[in-house]
């Protein structure tokens, strides 16, 4: 605090205009319409107003946790990392599904709504239910299946797989199963049984992957009556995903491995012993522990 | 593997519909540019003309194949609009069930007049 007045002192002594102008910027307002809604005595979502100070870089997750300490303690949400990589913060932000901590609130104008996910149900307030995305994410099997159980129960080496091949799906390995693409798509607003985007990118995200060989698995459980075939391709699910994964993308290539397999027939081999070991003997050795 | 293989059919159907509706379209709707290029004679929707093509084997093949992908294609898109209106899995098996025989009735129906047309056409 000592150090931000003292700074404030300088400025204004150097440039009054400037000073009022970050006077006026500190004390710039913008009105937050938040959905409430308590499982105890609500039966439909509410809205609330609270009208929140503003900062350069706030985001919509910083004016939540502004109206909690400050106005409404009982406002209820979901958050972790604050930095994009959890995902716990997805929430229906003017309009659109986005992560709280990722959206400032200086590109959303004087008036800002926030509610909860949509195709989702409610737990309280903007905490959504996010049960089923990860029943159908668990229900593709996100995980390396292979025949040698012997190697994944106690695996022995690595698994042998290229640059190439792993690029085949890194895109989507970087899901963050923050259920935003599921808000965001048509098909699971009308149908509670369609797998979603999430799930159906994360099955083509292992399928493809060189080290796996359980895409018969997956296809039993995808190509069903609520499973890729009822994808409209709308493309909202890419538009929505905040680690720029294109589950559309995803969901067409599933379509074109089911028809025509996995470009690998066979899941990657370990990698062949090391035929020449380096001698470590001439190497410097870490001094030893002083502990 | 059953729904990938009604999917790829409907796709296959689609391919189909453009071919078979083209040529439907080009010969009653669009006749002078055929009639331009020479390749039908004049007046394609008269009496004679039509009775003509009813009696053809190779139009009557082609009306019973235009026939069924047609009614497979939009009878499947029908099928997937109703599994998100009713999505439980009662429902699922009652749709399949309902547009399967709506399919067939409609089909054989539509057989049993491709094959009166024939019979008028073959008596002229």
């Amino acid at each position: 605090m000592a150090s931000t007045s003292s700074r404030s002192t300088a400025v204004a002594e150097a440039n009054p205009a400037q000073a009022e102008a970050a006077g006026a910027a500190a004390a710039a307002t913008i009105t937050v319409r938040v959905a409430r809604f308590d499982p105890e005595k609500d039966k439909a979502l509410r809205w609330q107003e609270f009208s929140v100070p503003t900062a350069p870089g706030m985001t919509v997750l910083d004016a939540l946790v502004s109206i909690k300490e400050h106005q409404d303690g009982s406002l209820a949400f979901r958050s972790s990392c604050r930095m994009g990589v959890c995902g716990s913060c997805g929430m229906y932000v003017n309009g659109k599904p986005r992560l709280a901590c990722q959206t400032q609130v200086g590109e959303l104008g004087q008036v800002i709504e926030v509610a909860p996910l949509p195709n989702h149900d409610v737990i309280k307030d903007l905490v959504p239910d996010l049960s089923r995305t990860f029943e159908h994410h668990r229900a593709i099997k996100p995980y390396i299946i292979r025949d040698d159980e012997a190697e994944m129960a106690s695996p022995t080496r690595e698994f042998r797989q290229t640059p190439e091949e792993m690029e085949r799906y890194l895109q989507f390995a970087y899901c963050l199963k923050c259920s935003l693409c599921v808000a965001a798509c048509p098909t699971a607003a009308t149908d509670p049984l369609f797998l979603g985007p999430q799930a159906l990118a994360q099955a083509y995200r292992y399928t493809a992957d060189t080290r796996d060989c359980g895409w018969q698995e997956r296809f039993d459980v995808i190509a069903t009556d609520h499973g890729i075939f009822n994808c409209h391709l709308a493309g909202a699910c890419s538009e929505a995903c905040p680690k720029g994964v294109d589950p559309a993308l995803g969901i067409q290539l599933m379509k074109r491995t089911l028809v025509k397999g996995p470009a690998h027939r066979a899941p990657a081999p370990i990698v062949e012993e090391p035929k020449s070991v380096i001698d470590e003997s001439k190497r410097p050795q870490a001094p030893p522990p002083t502990v | 593997m059953r729904e990938t293989r009604l999917w790829q059919l409907h796709l296959f159907s689609a391919l189909a519909l453009i071919v078979l509706l083209s040529l439907h379209m080009g010969v009653q709707h669009y006749e002078k540019i055929l009639t331009g290029l020479g390749l039908v004679g004049e007046n394609v929707r008269d009496f004679a003309s039509v009775a003509g093509r009813a009696g053809s084997a190779w139009w009557n093949v082609l009306y019973v194949l235009l026939l069924g992908f047609a009614l497979y294609h939009g009878l499947y898109g029908t099928r997937r609009i109703l599994h998100e209106v009713w999505y439980s899995r009662r429902a699922t098996r009652v749709i399949d069930t309902l547009v399967v025989v709506f399919g067939l009735a409609v089909f054989i129906y539509g057989l049993w007049g491709i094959l009166q047309a024939t019979r008028m056409g073959g008596a002229l």
